[in-house]
């Protein structure tokens, strides 16, 4: 999906959704996209939307507010789901609400949150809250949340390595030589991109000195944000080079960058002019 | 000046001239014009020459005026002050006590109260042979220059993208010798004019304005020169005879001024109207006639000079029409020639962009810092710096943008972001370097169009208009570029393009800090360059000269920008300035390079850069006595120093500018060689170990790099082109005609005095052996050595000391906990062990010097003499290994590793769950990837999934599915790559929850094979962590134990198995789960005793107790039957049944 429109489209449709389930809905609408790029570009809306409203919907007094809803509902004996059927009422993903709520939980006496560490061990291993109730419902928001939690921090972190990993054995099979950012951190390095390429290679013409891999959708927004936080910074450090979107990119992004030439290809290009180096 | 005139109009062979001038000896003739004076006069004979000339043409070339309107009068007051005080020395007499003092000021009150020598200005000494007009016309001025110098306030930067090149900007003396001529010629009475004018009309049939008015516009009109009517032909030649003597031996100060003047004179253009309303004082060079035969036959002469410039001057010249009429042979036979041997290379390909500096990992990386604070605020610096360059880049051409309110803030900021001397060092590193990757892309010619478009085109026809042009786009009147300090006649300080970047950085940054370290980066940066041996090829050799000029430019911006001043400086407060900075040190020792390159034949490089720095000079600084020798020593290598002839032609051109700057102290030229002599010291300084390659005799220089490092030199062409393109133009709003640029300049100090050391027998045998030897041998093994031990040392950091690191932190988890202070004595057993294995490393490096060296040193040395190379060369670099080692490896080194190592054991031991693959476990064996398994997000996905159906929609679940998961776990786990530490921490999670859920929901899909199953590839893969680790320190409130996986028998787990459908096969498989996990030891009694507990603190129904109970029971049997096993004798089986023997009793109660 490279064309600016139709992202805008599927960012249009996807705001008219209900919150969970929107891929199953988006892949009807855009048969012709991946599920990846649709996941992805749910999760990026609605990590923006959260981004936004996390705050807000987060005071200690919605909060408490919540939480007496939820405790009414365990004593009025409700069905299970409790904390998914108020996650869609409030607008917060079930993670993040089942987070709050076991807070709220195990505040201290002073009323002041308990240790950030406690609270992320109950979130990634649920059995361990001392609340039945409150340790099912939590169990079952993890489980239907995609964006937020253990478990969706875990895919997350899984994807974005496996395409790393991918990329690196691509390179491997073309003969490119490189370092990886394991290399770099040991050799000292301040900026590590993914992968920086020891003999520099030739993609379309232009030169390249490193590739970050990025296992999500390339929007505007996503790339300025890594333009800022690490593709400048590469650059100011080892000249041009390329960055992989591998679930797609919006066209044009590369007119950002003016005069710093930084490639954007949603996969490896085959195409590389790699080094004479015949003697 | 009568002396000139005599020698002019006289019959004395000019031969004896040259000769005197030349060496000294004087003609019997010439003996008798000179009176005794001769030693005296013949150093400042080139000067008066030009005096002459000047005053012959003086009259003539104030009415030349290319604009018939009127005259843009752009010159400021304040400047013209300036030159008074320079005039006066003018044509000083040498004075016997100048070269005592170096002020200028004592100078001149000196002469003033004792003319006791010759004063050759003065017309009593040497009465006029000619006219009474003389007697009243003192030229006020050193030189005319006619040409109308502008400045325009911001156009010194013609903001284009990078490589295209600004105009040359003219230096701080924007001072127009029309005005001033216009202002004083008003002078003589308005009688002897008209005599004057009266008899010249006798003489000279002027051109009527209906021959011209024809083929010119009727408000051009002007007096076309004519071979015809050159009067005093002879005359005019010996004239030019000894002027082209004087410029080609480079006698004459500056050589480009006066060439600058020639091409003034070619160009003369004179309204018949004017001629005929003034009277002109009856001369040499009294009519345009005379001026332009005089010019042409000059320049014709002064071939020597021509063969160093750009082609497109000498095009201009050779298309010049009065050339071609006034020599045609020149024109149209020799210069063609000339043109053709010239070859312009471009080096400089048009696409290259500044890159920016590269991270270099030897000065670069964390070893180059501090401290990690230090490291990491650096990283955000570099950062900064990149971006503020980014965005000056980008918007430094749009009009109205302003440096100082866009990137003040931040420059401030990134600068003193840590006030710490290692940042300010990298910082100033960084910004040097960037500034010399920006300065090697100026391009030596100022069009960058190219020469086949319509801009191309119009550049060849109309330069002018093309200029004007583009500065009408680029700069719009109104709303020029706001720069960002002051305006331009605030210091003399000219940069051009992106060099601005840079000087405004400094500006803004205001940090005395940051110039601190900055002014020693390019000192050493160009102690590093000046002594740079790669100067093989033109192109490095290029890039080595801008190099040094940008940064001596810089250094020179630094050192005395807090000098400058706008103002003209009253005496007395420049006698103050002057005396207050009377021992003020040079942060370069200038002398010592000129003296070092003039014995080693490196002028050309050393000059350009020295010229540049002293052009920024204010005029305190060249008169206190520190400069005086430094100006003495140029003036030696000016008159002395011999180079091939384009080599030569650079220095000299450059010498000359620096020579022609207003502040510059003229009394100093005409000093006789001996006196400059006895400044330059011992030149016999003998050049014994010489080991830099001599340069001033190789081909090195050609006319792009001229042009690059004296972009002054562009003026000549636009002289004439303005000329070639102004025969049809009528308009008057030609307002600029020329600038000049300001070269660069730097300098910096002597490199410090090494201790002398004390001299072994064996050190002294190892000197002279090298002494012996070619210089390359020494240069050989030093090289080798150094490198052989930076292997080393990078061997030791990288590998060896993390590999002993990671041991000794494995071992710190064995240390029994009762030993003192681990961490102490771990560090010092790591010094030794690095010790020895550096040790080892190094003997084991050295090995293969034999075959490097043997590779690399001349062939023809024999055997014995390449093994003492060997042997010196592995003591170097077991020396600089083992200075390494000493300064490096010491406890401290580790200490930081360990103790953070120790404090994740005291911590938690939930993180370091390692997995085949997972990137921090280095010492499991190395797994091959197999992308045909289950990416882990796919897992993940997948058993999120199923748990959820399960949970939720009651989905079925079958016992293939189960094995299937296994497989696709086991495989995932074990042979993929890609799996890191929280993805494999959560499959754990993931697979436990769903074998318990499934147990729980779907008891009949699981046999008891399947859990021994799965317990085993829990077992395997996540092998149970020691008990010293398990001790949990965040004791939260509440009922949290243990942050272990394996929780059967939680109160989650409990409210789940509430929910069972049957629930007897649910518990059945649920107490399997658990006798499974404790007997493979995943979980302990103990943990199974704290989870019941905290079961029971919460109501439960009875029926779900009963249950519970019945577990209970099961396992404390279990536990038992294990106590009682003699084989199985552990710790653990000590533990006492009885809480969990009575809980299950109580539990069982139906009564609860």
């Amino acid at each position: 999906m490279s064309n600016q429109n139709k992202y805008s489209r599927t960012r249009d449709s996807l705001y008219k959704l209900p919150f969970r389930n929107r891929i199953q809905s988006l892949q009807k609408l855009f048969p012709e996209l991946s599920v990846d790029t649709l996941k992805c570009v749910v999760a990026q809306e609605c990590q923006k939307r959260m981004k936004g409203s996390h705050g807000r919907l987060t005071t200690s007094e919605t909060v408490e507010a919540m939480y007496k809803k939820f405790t009414n509902s365990i004593l009025m004996n409700e069905e299970p789901g409790i904390l998914l059927r108020l996650s869609d009422e409030v607008g917060l993903t079930p993670a993040l609400l089942a987070r709050s709520i076991i807070e709220r939980h195990y505040q201290r006496d002073d009323k002041s949150k308990p240790a950030k560490l406690l609270v992320s061990t109950l979130m990634k291993n649920t059995a361990l809250i001392d609340d039945r109730d409150l340790a099912f419902e939590t169990y079952l928001c993890l489980l239907e949340d995609d964006e937020y939690g253990p478990i969706a921090e875990a895919t997350k972190q899984s994807k974005g390595y496996e395409y790393e990993i991918y990329l690196r054995m691509e390179l491997e099979n073309c003969k490119v030589s490189f370092l990886h950012e394991d290399h770099l951190r040991m050799k000292g390095y301040d900026k590590t991109p993914d992968i920086k390429l020891e003999i520099p290679v030739a993609i379309d013409g232009q030169v390249i000195n490193w590739i970050e891999s990025k296992a999500l959708f390339g929007d505007e927004e996503v790339h300025r944000g890594y333009l800022k936080d690490q593709l400048y910074s590469y650059w100011n450090r080892f000249g041009p080079g390329l960055v992989i979107y591998w679930f797609g990119y919006v066209e044009d992004l590369e007119k950002i960058h003016q005069n710093r030439i930084i490639l954007i290809r949603d996969t490896l290009p085959t195409n590389m002019v790699l080094m004479d180096q015949h003697l | 000046m009568a002396l000139i005139l005599d020698l002019v109009s006289g019959d004395i062979a000019l031969f004896h001239v040259f000769t005197w001038l030349d060496i000294g000896s004087v003609h019997q003739d010439l003996k008798e014009l000179l009176k005794d004076e001769t030693e005296n006069i013949r150093y400042s004979f080139p000067q008066l020459l030009i005096a002459f000339i000047k005053e012959q043409s003086s009259s003539i070339v104030k009415l030349h005026n290319i604009h018939p309107y009127e005259l843009h009068t752009i010159s400021s007051p304040k400047r013209e002050n300036v030159l008074p005080t320079v005039n006066n020395l003018t044509l000083s007499s040498p004075s016997p006590n100048f070269k005592n003092n170096g002020s200028c000021q004592e100078t001149r009150k000196i002469r003033k109260i004792t003319p006791q020598r010759l004063d050759l200005s003065s017309d009593s000494a040497f009465p006029s042979l000619q006219h009474s007009t003389q007697t009243r016309e003192i030229p006020k001025k050193r030189r005319i220059n006619p040409t109308q110098l502008i400045e325009s306030p911001v156009a010194t930067r013609v903001p284009l993208q990078f490589g295209s090149c600004s105009r040359p900007s003219p230096p701080a003396l924007g001072h127009n010798a029309f005005n001033q001529a216009l202002e004083q010629s008003c002078h003589k009475s308005l009688d002897q004019e008209r005599a004057l004018l009266k008899e010249k009309k006798h003489q000279i049939t002027i051109p009527t304005i209906s021959d011209l008015g024809s083929n010119t516009p009727k408000n051009w009109m002007c007096v076309e020169p004519d071979i015809n009517f050159v009067t005093k032909q002879s005359q005019l030649g010996r004239l030019s005879a000894l002027f082209s003597f004087c410029l080609s031996r480079n006698l004459v100060p500056s050589v480009f001024s006066e060439i600058q003047f020639l091409i003034q004179l070619l160009v003369l253009r004179v309204s018949p109207a004017k001629l005929k309303q003034t009277h002109l004082a009856q001369s040499l060079l009294d009519s345009v006639h005379n001026c332009v035969y005089f010019s042409a036959k000059t320049l014709e002469q002064v071939e020597s000079i021509w063969c160093h410039v750009d082609q497109s001057i000498l095009q201009q010249l050779r298309h010049n029409p009065r050339l071609l009429l006034f020599c045609s042979e020149w024109t149209n036979d020799k210069l063609p020639k000339l043109i053709s041997s010239i070859t312009n290379v471009d080096r400089i390909s048009p696409h290259k962009t500044v890159a920016n500096v590269a991270f270099q990992t030897e000065t670069d990386n964390r070893f180059n810092f501090a401290s990690d604070s230090s490291f990491q605020v650096f990283r955000k610096q570099r950062d900064q710096f990149c971006e503020a360059w980014q965005i000056w880049k980008v918007n430094s051409s749009i009009p109205g943008w302003n440096m100082s309110i866009a990137l003040q803030k931040m420059i401030q900021s990134l600068v003193d972001l840590r006030r710490d001397c290692v940042n300010y060092a990298h910082l100033a590193r960084l910004f040097r370097l960037q500034l010399l990757n920006v300065a090697q892309l100026v391009k030596p010619v100022n069009e960058l169009e190219e020469p086949d478009g319509p801009l191309g085109q119009l550049q060849s026809s109309d330069p002018d208009k093309l200029r004007r042009l583009r500065d009408r786009i680029t700069n719009p009147p109104e709303s020029r570029p706001a720069r960002c300090i002051g305006t331009e006649n605030d210091i003399k300080m000219h940069f051009e393009g992106d060099q601005e970047f840079f000087r405004d950085f400094i500006l803004l940054a205001a940090s005395p800090a940051f110039n601190e370290h900055l002014k020693n980066s390019l000192v050493s940066g160009i102690e590093d360059l000046s002594s740079s041996e790669d100067c093989d090829d033109r192109a490095q050799f290029a890039e080595t000269i801008i190099a040094l000029q940008v940064m001596a430019k810089f250094l020179g911006f630094l050192h005395f920008y807090p000098h400058a001043s706008a103002d003209h400086l009253p005496e007395h407060i420049f006698h103050h300035l002057s005396r207050l900075r009377i021992s003020q040190r040079e942060p370069i020792d200038l002398v010592s390079y000129i003296k070092d390159a003039f014995h080693r034949g490196r002028l050309v490089l050393v000059i350009p850069w020295v010229v540049t720095y002293l052009t920024l000079a204010d005029p305190v600084s060249l008169c206190l006595p520190g400069f005086h020798s430094v100006l003495c020593h140029l003036i030696f290598v000016y008159r002395k120093a011999e180079l091939a002839p384009a080599n030569s032609f650079l220095i000299r051109i450059l010498l000359g500018w620096l020579f022609s700057q207003s502040n510059f102290p003229l009394p100093l030229l005409a000093k006789p060689d001996d006196d400059l002599l006895i400044e330059f010291g011992n030149l016999s300084l003998a050049t014994t170990e010489d080991q830099l390659p001599r340069l001033d005799q190789s081909r090195l220089v050609d006319s792009s790099l001229v042009h690059q490092c004296c972009p002054f030199l562009w003026s000549w062409k636009h002289l004439l082109a303005e000329f070639a393109c102004s025969d049809a133009k009528s308009s008057g709003e030609k307002a600029s005609l020329s600038r000049k640029i300001t070269p660069v300049s730097a300098e910096e100090n002597s490199s410090p005095v090494k201790a002398p050391a004390v001299k072994t027998l064996q050190q002294s045998l190892e000197e002279n052996f090298f002494h012996n030897q070619p210089s390359s041998v020494k240069r050989t093994v030093e090289f080798v050595a150094e490198r052989l031990a930076s292997n080393v040392v990078r061997d030791v950091r990288h590998q060896i000391i993390p590999r002993l690191v990671l041991n000794a932190q494995a071992t710190l988890k064995t240390w029994p906990s009762t030993a003192k202070d681990p961490v102490e004595s771990l560090c010092l057993q790591l010094c030794v062990d690095v010790r020895n294995e550096a040790a080892s490393a190094a003997t084991s490096a050295i090995a293969s010097l034999e075959s490097t060296l043997t590779a690399l040193l001349p062939n023809d040395l024999l055997p014995p003499v390449r093994r003492v190379c060997v042997s010196i060369a592995s003591k170097l670099t077991q020396g600089k290994v083992l200075d390494w080692i000493q300064l490096h490896v010491t406890k401290s080194l580790f200490k930081n590793d360990l103790e953070v190592e120790l404090a994740k054991l005291d911590k938690s031991c939930a993180r370091r769950v390692t997995t085949p693959g997972c990137p921090t476990a280095s010492d499991k064996p190395q797994v091959v990837h197999d992308s045909t398994t289950q990416a882990p997000s796919f897992l993940i996905d997948r058993l999120k999934t199923l748990i959820r159906q399960v949970i939720r929609d009651a989905s079925k679940v079958t016992e293939q599915d189960l094995t299937d998961l296994l497989s696709n776990s086991e495989s995932t786990l074990h042979r993929r790559v890609d799996v890191t530490p929280i993805v494999s921490k959560c499959l754990q999670q993931l697979t436990f929850d769903l074998l318990f859920i499934v147990c729980v929901f779907q008891p009949e899909s699981v046999g008891s094979q399947t859990i021994t199953a799965w317990v085993t590839f829990w077992c395997k893969t996540y092998p149970s962590v020691d008990p010293a680790e398990t001790e949990e320190p965040v004791q939260p409130p509440g009922a949290l134990i243990s942050t272990c996986v394996w929780q059967v028998l939680t109160p989650k787990q409990l409210l789940l198995l509430a929910q069972s459908t049957s629930p007897r096969e649910s518990w059945n498989h649920v107490t399997t789960l658990l006798l499974q996990l404790m007997k493979s030891g995943l979980v302990r009694y103990k943990d199974v005793q704290e989870q019941a507990i905290a079961v029971v603190r919460q109501e439960w129904p009875q029926e779900l107790l009963g249950r519970f109970a019945t577990c209970v029971r099961d396992i404390v049997d279990w536990h038992r039957n294990k106590k009682s096993d003699p084989n199985l004798s552990t710790a653990e089986s000590c533990e006492d049944d009885g809480l969990l023997s009575w809980l299950s009793w109580f539990c069982a109660q139906d009564d609860l």
